[in-house]
């Protein structure tokens, strides 16, 4: 056992450096014979065993693959998988298709036999035709491709080809990469599907199993709230290495966990403009302005630093006769409209920048026009009501569609940018289009739906339903996808929002005079912030600032959440220090004790260019 | 109190609280007209919204004796009527879940023609 380790510690070194074959691989082998028996791995070890050699031999470590390969007992691939690949790869078909006869005992159907024998010879008679070998291409197609008598759809559009006439058009035809190293490759990748892993392993197989646990790791972190670390949505691996995905090395050494660096925790500071209830608030789309609202008849602008995450008051819109119960920003957040109270019978548009009205819309005194949305040319929008008002109208406060019968108690647009999403009183969401006089139903609910609205991608929808919590549900699949549980909503309508990088927080006000914010994925809350004295009625997380969330309640008061100080300054002073490197994290922040963390400056929005370090 | 939640029952016809006009049901939910409160007649209903419930008492009354909670308008707290939440007799099993709701204290208003 000691011999053993002597040689690999001590003389292997020397070894490797002078020459690591011939003579004194003879000796290593004749004194490895009887260690070699005692190494007796079991089938995973085995496995992870081929899987370090494979990522070594990719690495160029061919002398140590090979030494790892005698030491263990294990092999890479089959000996005759490696011919085939390395034929497939030069288009040797002959050569390919004599070792793929070799293979055929240990493919698991046989029906893979002849469908790789079709992939190689359509590339082979692919290559004919680009060369322009017409007769050896038919001949290809009648003696060889033909007889398999497999995907005869296939073979039929194969022998259509024959009539390009140059190999530009038919690359572009079939979207054929060519003949030449590319094209095999990736006709190898192809094939390889088909051989069992215990032949042939699949390319760069650790590599893959590694991201996988990174992007998992990504997954269940709760606050993760930046774009800086790993890729977590995406699904298709094939082209993409190791160091595309994981930026720093402390992902791999350490479980990645994000501390709250950049996720509001804490409450920076409050504003007490408002006379009286705050009951909406809302972030423009392009994150610049804030728009409050409440039973003081008023609509506050405010601009926002994105940088310092400080509000001042832009405007203070007045002209309101009632309540304010319902905001909604244009797309391009040059307009708001504020919706009333049921018994105002009108709406009114402001131009946010300027701070003047742009229409009234006010088509009988006993409508009521309590929530509205805009379509996506910012030219028209939709309002509705629960006295069964619906209109479409445009900027002069004229009507230009109405639809009956529908009591409408929230509504958003949907991606198209067109259809119109309405919530109504009989807990239904449906789906109108208004200038074509069409609609449909989307989901039905058990009770009540106070308040939605869509995430960005116009695919999900987040409803608040009275007393069931939050829920999440897929509009395409128009199925429910989570519960959110925490907040209380019994009595008075509360409005939710997602939020976050990727938006992948969703926040809610709720009766119990707290903030309620849970993590996409699960249903509980990760945080639940303290503060209002009185229910909070409305959360709105600004879309340019990934960390900054404001709340409004019944106390006047409007609340803006951040990360905490301490956590600022770690980050802010890190920053400082080292531009873009990775500097060891010394956090002495107690909810983030691991050594990752991420040094950049804190005006850094979503979109960052990861630079290499 | 924020923005009160408000539902509506939907319907031809409508009745709301006799106060604040909050809409708690309609002609659809109504299962009979034979019933008295203690201001006159009162109507028996199946489905109501838009009501709050109080915590529930033991009542003699004219069919027997039965398990109630007062029922109160959500936005403005005027008392409407009584839920039956349990009935002693057999015979009066019928009424459980149901909303009497008396008619001095309503409104019957004209609804909208729904899809």
């Amino acid at each position: 056992m000691q011999h053993q380790t002597e040689v690999t510690n001590g003389a292997s070194v020397p070894q490797l450096n002078g020459s690591s074959d011939g003579g004194s691989a003879v000796t290593v082998n004749g004194v490895k014979d009887e260690t070699k028996k005692a190494l007796k791995l079991d089938p995973i070890n085995r496995d992870m065993v081929r899987l370090i050699g494979q990522h070594l031999a990719n690495l160029g470590f061919q002398s140590t693959v090979e030494q790892l390969m005698a030491e263990s007992g294990c092999r890479l691939d089959h000996p005759e998988a490696r011919r085939f690949k390395s034929s497939v790869v030069e288009g040797d078909w002959q050569a390919a298709e004599a070792a793929l006869l070799e293979l055929q005992s240990m493919l698991n159907n046989t029906t893979h036999l002849t469908e790789m024998r079709f992939l190689i010879l359509e590339q082979k008679y692919m290559e004919l035709l680009e060369r322009g070998d017409d007769i050896g291409a038919l001949n290809c197609l009648r003696g060889e491709i033909s007889p398999l008598d497999h995907n005869i759809s296939r073979v039929h559009r194969l022998s259509s080809l024959i009539f390009y006439n140059n190999p530009a058009e038919l690359k572009k035809a079939t979207n054929w990469l060519g003949s030449g190293p590319e094209s095999h490759m990736a006709l190898m990748e192809r094939l390889s599907a088909y051989l069992p892993p215990s032949v042939m392993l699949p390319p760069r197989r650790l590599e893959r199993l590694v991201i996988q646990s990174v992007q998992h790791q990504v997954a269940t972190c709760e606050f993760h709230n930046t774009s800086i670390e790993p890729l977590l949505k995406v699904d298709n691996l094939e082209g993409l290495s190791l160091s595309d995905v994981v930026v720093s090395s402390s992902c791999l050494l350490t479980d990645h966990h994000c501390g709250k660096e950049h996720f509001p925790s804490t409450c920076l500071y409050t504003v007490t403009e408002h006379m009286d209830e705050v009951l909406v608030a809302a972030f423009s789309p392009n994150g610049r302005y804030l728009a409050t609202a409440g039973k003081d008849f008023s609509l506050l602008i405010w601009n926002v630093d994105n940088t310092t995450l400080k509000i001042s008051k832009r405007h203070c819109l007045d002209g309101h006769n009632f309540s304010i119960v319902f905001l909604s920003w244009s797309h391009d957040s040059t307009k708001i409209i504020a919706c009333m109270h049921e018994d105002a019978s009108e709406l009114i548009v402001w131009d946010a920048e300027r701070g003047k009205q742009v229409c009234k819309v006010s088509d009988s005194t006993s409508d009521s026009l309590t929530c509205a949305c805009w379509y996506k040319d910012n030219e028209r929008f939709v309002c509705g009501g629960l006295r069964g008002q619906f209109y479409l109208c445009n900027l002069e406060g004229a009507v230009l569609e109405r639809w009956e019968g529908v009591r409408v108690q929230s509504l958003a647009v949907h991606a198209d940018g067109k259809t119109v999403l309405a919530s109504d009183t009989h807990r239904r969401i449906r789906g109108y289009q208004l200038e074509t006089v069409q609609d449909y139903s989307i989901l039905q609910e058990d009770h009540g739906i106070m308040t939605f609205s869509l995430d960005t991608t116009g695919r999900f929808a987040l409803l608040n339903v009275t007393t069931q919590g939050l829920h999440l549900w897929d509009l395409n699949s128009r199925t429910l996808v989570r519960r959110f549980r925490g907040a209380t909503q019994k009595h008075c309508t509360i409005h939710s929002c997602f939020g976050g990088i990727n938006q992948d927080f969703i926040a809610s006000g709720s009766e119990d005079h707290k903030v309620y914010i849970w993590h996409r994925n699960q249903e509980l809350p990760v945080a639940v912030l303290s503060g209002h004295q009185l229910p909070v009625n409305c959360v709105t997380w600004n879309p340019v600032q990934p960390s900054m969330l404001v709340s409004v309640s019944d106390d006047r008061t409007i609340r803006i959440w951040g990360p905490s100080q301490t956590n600022r300054l770690n980050r802010d002073a890190d920053a400082a220090s080292t531009s873009g490197g990775l500097s060891d994290g010394d956090d002495d922040e107690p909810d983030s004790p691991r050594a990752s963390n991420f040094q950049f400056p804190h005006s850094l929005i979503s979109g960052l260019d990861i630079s290499s370090h | 109190m924020g923005r009160v939640y408000i539902e509506h029952p939907g319907g031809s016809k409508i009745f709301s609280c006799g106060e604040c006009c909050t809409p708690v049901t309609n002609r659809k939910s109504l299962i009979s007209t034979r019933f008295t409160g203690a201001t006159g007649r009162a109507f028996l209903f199946s489905s109501v919204v838009n009501l709050i419930y109080s915590s529930v008492q033991a009542r003699m009354m004219l069919t027997g004796r039965h398990m109630v909670r007062d029922v109160s308008c959500k936005y403005c707290s005027a008392k409407l009527g009584w839920i039956y939440e349990f009935a002693t007799d057999e015979s009066q099993r019928y009424k459980e879940g149901c909303v009497i709701l008396e008619r001095a204290l309503i409104v019957e208003t004209d609804g909208i023609e729904e899809l």
